[in-house]
């Protein structure tokens, strides 16, 4: 079955209902896993989705199939109606959109696409031979991967959007110790697996013999893999109506100053080096656009779904699909130089929210913990728990890096604040 | 299905195949989410599709389709063949041994009363609308949440050894949280449901909708609570709250793929490494955990697993002793066994099964001990109920967890209620400090239903059950600033 906007007419002759909204995609994802020196999975996985929903009298009913053909696609949107004819009316209804226009953004590399399990092995077996060597162990991933998208409904809108994705993940281990190292982009060419082992090397390399040190109140550098585990948690809770309900960290903090005067953060889905979806799926389609959030440490504004902006009288902005942090050109090893006195973090791990309100999350930190001192790093030390606000980093950055992209989504420099709460620490 | 399922290992073994199997998978699932008395989502969905897994010169090769046709398992099977040949460049040396297991052709089916897809879905919502209405009507309480999610799998697993397995696997899981906010404070309380493999006779035995008042009320009375004084307190632990614990520091470190370095760029290593299996004191000696996915209603209770091994029942920790792991069939003979213990999962037809923590408990007291016999024994300790906040570093040995409520224990009398309690520790420490259990009356099963692990992230399902037990001297802190 093709899947194009002649579908929309298919739909509008067939169905029994007020409107219907069919959101498709096709995802085909190819994933060659390691560990312990040897390819322990080795994966291609396509899977193909259709979502049908109905609207009735302001009653909503949704069915998925993966069964791609228009029998099918029929009986779905019968189930997605009988569904809707026995639901209540739903008081936050919002109509479907009217056609849209969209920014073009270009994230579909036939190269990436193209790439076979046995040109990913290749390059795992180089790595392999080369961690041997320093008797190291490695483990991680290199997937490569498509997903298409297409949206649209009975009222003639219509979407779609093509991403291809890559990225290598991996984890050196070493003498007890173990470094970290990822890239994402959505051409598999920008991928130097080679310096990404290098840079995981090096970070095993100097994390042998941590030393233990006491929790307590420590400045941070946080590099932007770190940071950018963070900035989920404000993606989550940057909604303005959990704002407006008064159970979130932003509330009443709209227009106020939350964070230091250093700190700008936008969403822009035609970001050069940082592109997002371009559109709101969650929120029937809607067309995302360039979004400052933070402004020089004021909070500009909270995204909003299409029923609050409609209730405050405001515009929605959907649910942002990728955040940027303003940077600068100053690079790691300059920031460090600066340092006198804190920890450096890699990574973050498992983490989860100890107070909602508060905006205090827990979590781990992994694969390269080390003290500086003196503008150099000096010793390794063994992994802590942190308890404590990702505004107190904010509300305390003196230096800004430069911005690297993290998990496709976020482009955040690495940072150094004057001080995080570390309450615990563990054996490694 | 058995022919088209036969078609694909005999073209696997025609290739060249050490081993292969094919598992069919048609998924369906129908979803409630009700916020306030908005329903966001109502949906009926159906996944259907195969997975074909080939062994090949001592490397593994997976590819999936949802296209089920003879034209298409070929091109899948001769994909995943490809796959395997590519990833023996990189293959164990000594190659994959993969564990024993007698052919099985057999059926297995959860035991359902009530099958949860001829209730109709207008019933379904309104009892979350009636919960939420309900929660909503108490003082001060501004959001309420409410789901409802019920799957059932029907899988044909077919191996090139000869097994062909039929299951059919039903789920049912529901729950509620409120929100409640007074002033500048806000407080979260969750029913804390559990699922459980069964039919709709499991959610009407909740009584749902007659908590729901109960729970936004407890959901006000946080906000006005005491903060916990910190430092080291006696706490004892009921066994909703105790199933999350057991699984993050007992159920995954005992994960042997792990242990063993397969999941070392995410999940993590563990600190419980063979060397320790059979001498290690993991716990007290009041400490036995037991793996067993035979359990009536587990969420691992699935009659086999994806690997099509036979679900068993076995010992983790005996007597405070590590004494096993869970295990696929690919790792089980690293630590000598020639049997898996089952526990390879995957949770579509387009994942490769992995390593999944089991049904895994805690055993209970052999007398006959209450809650409030184990309370009588603090003289300054907190009683926590129900799951909170949870978080431990990647090899499993320091952890924190909060809880759903909380309250104080002084002179061997529940008191007070508290908020935002946390508390830490260090996993064979914290297992060590267990100083008391309840008996079996008091034992109960709760299941998780999102359990993340792998690369790509699977989800998977497990239970995990407890009696109330009793730690002592245990790290306390304030989850506040």
């Amino acid at each position: 079955m093709k899947i194009d906007k002649s579908l929309i007419d298919f739909l509008r002759r067939e169905k029994e209902c007020d409107d219907v909204i069919l959101h498709y995609e096709e995802r085909n994802s190819n994933l060659s896993r390691f560990g312990e020196n040897r390819i322990t999975q080795n994966m291609s996985m396509k899977i193909e989705t259709i979502k049908i929903r109905a609207i009735k009298d302001g009653r909503i009913g949704s069915a998925t199939t993966t069964k791609m053909d228009r029998n099918s696609l029929i009986r779905a949107m019968r189930i997605a109606e009988d569904i809707a004819s026995t639901m209540p009316k739903d008081p936050e209804f919002m109509p479907p959109l009217c056609p849209q226009e969209y920014k073009d953004v270009k994230r579909e590399i036939e190269a990436t696409a193209r790439t076979t399990p046995l040109m990913k092995a290749k390059k795992i077996l180089e790595i392999v031979k080369k961690a041997k060597k320093k008797n190291a162990t490695i483990a991680g991933y290199f997937y490569n991967g498509k997903v298409k998208t297409s949206f649209m409904n009975t009222r003639g809108f219509f979407c779609n959007h093509t991403l291809t994705s890559a990225k290598f993940s991996i984890t050196v281990s070493m003498d007890g110790s173990s470094g970290f190292a990822e890239k994402y982009d959505e051409d598999i060419r920008k991928i130097d697996v080679m310096s990404i082992f290098a840079t995981a090397l090096q970070k095993a390399e100097m994390g042998i013999n941590p030393v233990e040190i006491k929790p307590g109140d420590y400045p941070v550098f946080l590099e932007p893999l770190a940071l950018g585990s963070l900035m989920w948690y404000l993606n989550i809770l940057m909604d303005k109506r959990t704002a407006d309900e008064g159970w979130s960290f932003f509330s009443r903090k709209e227009g106020k100053r939350i964070a230091s005067s250093n700190i700008t953060l936008f969403s822009d889905p035609s970001h050069a080096e940082n592109p997002g979806f371009p559109f709101d799926i969650e929120n029937d389609g809607l067309p995302l656009k360039k979004q400052i959030w933070m402004q020089n440490g004021v909070l500009n504004k909270l995204w909003t779904k299409r029923y609050w902006a409609k209730k405050k009288g405001i515009k929605a902005t959907g649910v942002p699909s990728n955040l940027i942090m303003k940077g600068t050109n100053i690079t790691t090893e300059e920031i460090l130089k600066k340092v006198d006195y804190g920890l450096l973090v890699t990574r973050l791990w498992y983490i989860r929210f100890v107070n909602r309100k508060e905006l205090i999350l827990t979590g781990m930190t992994r694969d390269g913990l080390f003290l500086v001192e003196n503008g150099k790093i000096s010793k390794a030390v063994k992994n802590m728990r942190f308890n404590d606000s990702p505004f107190t980093i904010l509300s305390t950055v003196k230096y800004l890096g430069k911005p690297e992209r993290v998990e496709g989504r976020f482009l955040v420099p690495a940072v150094f604040a004057k001080k995080f709460h570390f309450a615990s620490t563990t054996k490694f | 299905m058995k022919e088209l399922s036969e078609y694909a290992i005999g073209l696997a073994a025609h290739l060249g195949a050490d081993y292969s199997d094919i598992r069919v998978t048609d998924d369906r699932s129908q979803r409630i989410v009700m916020v306030d008395r908005s329903p966001k989502e109502v949906q009926d969905e159906n996944i259907y599709g195969f997975g074909v897994r080939v062994l090949k010169g001592g490397a593994w090769g997976f590819a999936s389709s949802n296209k089920i046709s003879k034209k298409e398992i070929e091109k899948i099977v001769k994909k995943a063949f490809s796959i395997a040949k590519a990833s023996s460049i990189l293959s164990r040396k000594k190659g994959i041994f993969l564990a024993q297991e007698p052919v099985h052709k057999d059926r297995f089916t959860t035991p359902v009363e009530i099958n949860p897809f001829t209730i109709g879905m207008e019933e379904k919502a309104a009892m979350l609308l009636k919960i939420n209405e309900t929660m909503l009507k108490v003082k001060f309480i501004v959001k309420a949440y409410s789901y409802l999610i019920l799957n059932r799998r029907k899988q044909f697993f077919t191996s090139q050894e000869g097994s062909f397995i039929e299951t059919e696997i039903t789920t049912v899981n529901s729950d509620y949280t409120a929100v409640a906010v007074k002033g500048n404070d806000s407080q979260m309380r969750s029913f804390q449901a559990y699922p459980k493999n069964a039919g709709w006779e499991h959610i009407f035995s909740l009584k749902m909708v007659e908590n729901a008042e109960r729970i936004a009320q407890e959901a006000v009375a946080k906000i006005s609570a005491a903060y916990p004084k910190e430092g080291k307190k006696d706490l004892v632990l009921n066994p909703c709250h105790l199933s999350l614990t057991i699984h993050e520091s007992v159920g995954h470190p005992t994960e042997l793929d792990r242990v063993m370095g397969y999941e070392a760029n995410f999940a993590g290593r563990s600190f419980a490494t063979p060397e320790k299996r059979g001498n290690f004191k993991y716990g007290s000696s009041l400490v036995n955990f037991i793996a067993d996915n035979t359990l009536p209603g587990g969420l691992a209770t699935t009659g086999y697993d994806d690997e099509g091994v036979k679900c068993q029942r076995w010992d983790i920790i005996k007597n405070g002793i590590l004494v096993d792991y869970s295990t696929t069939r690919e790792v089980a003979p690293l630590i000598g066994e020639k049997r898996s213990r089952g526990s390879g999962r995957a949770d579509a037809y387009y994942s490769f099964p992995i390593n999944r923590i089991p049904n895994l408990y805690l055993a209970p007291a052999d007398k006959d001990i209450s809650p409030e016999e184990l309370i009588s024994k603090v003289r300054n300790g907190i009683y926590i109920e129900g799951r909170g906040s949870f978080s431990i570093d990647q090899r499993r040995l320091n952890f924190q967890f909060g809880g759903d409520l909380f309250y104080e224990i002084k002179n061997g009398k529940k008191g007070r209620m508290l908020r935002d309690v946390i508390y830490h520790s260090i996993t064979p420490d914290f297992w060590g400090s267990l100083d008391g259990l309840t008996g079996k009356k008091y034992w109960e099963p709760r299941g998780l239903f999102y359990c993340g692990k792998g690369e790509p992230m699977q989800r998977a399902q497990m239970t995990n059950g407890a009696p109330y037990a009793l730690f002592r001297n245990i790290d306390v802190k304030r989850g506040k600033k």
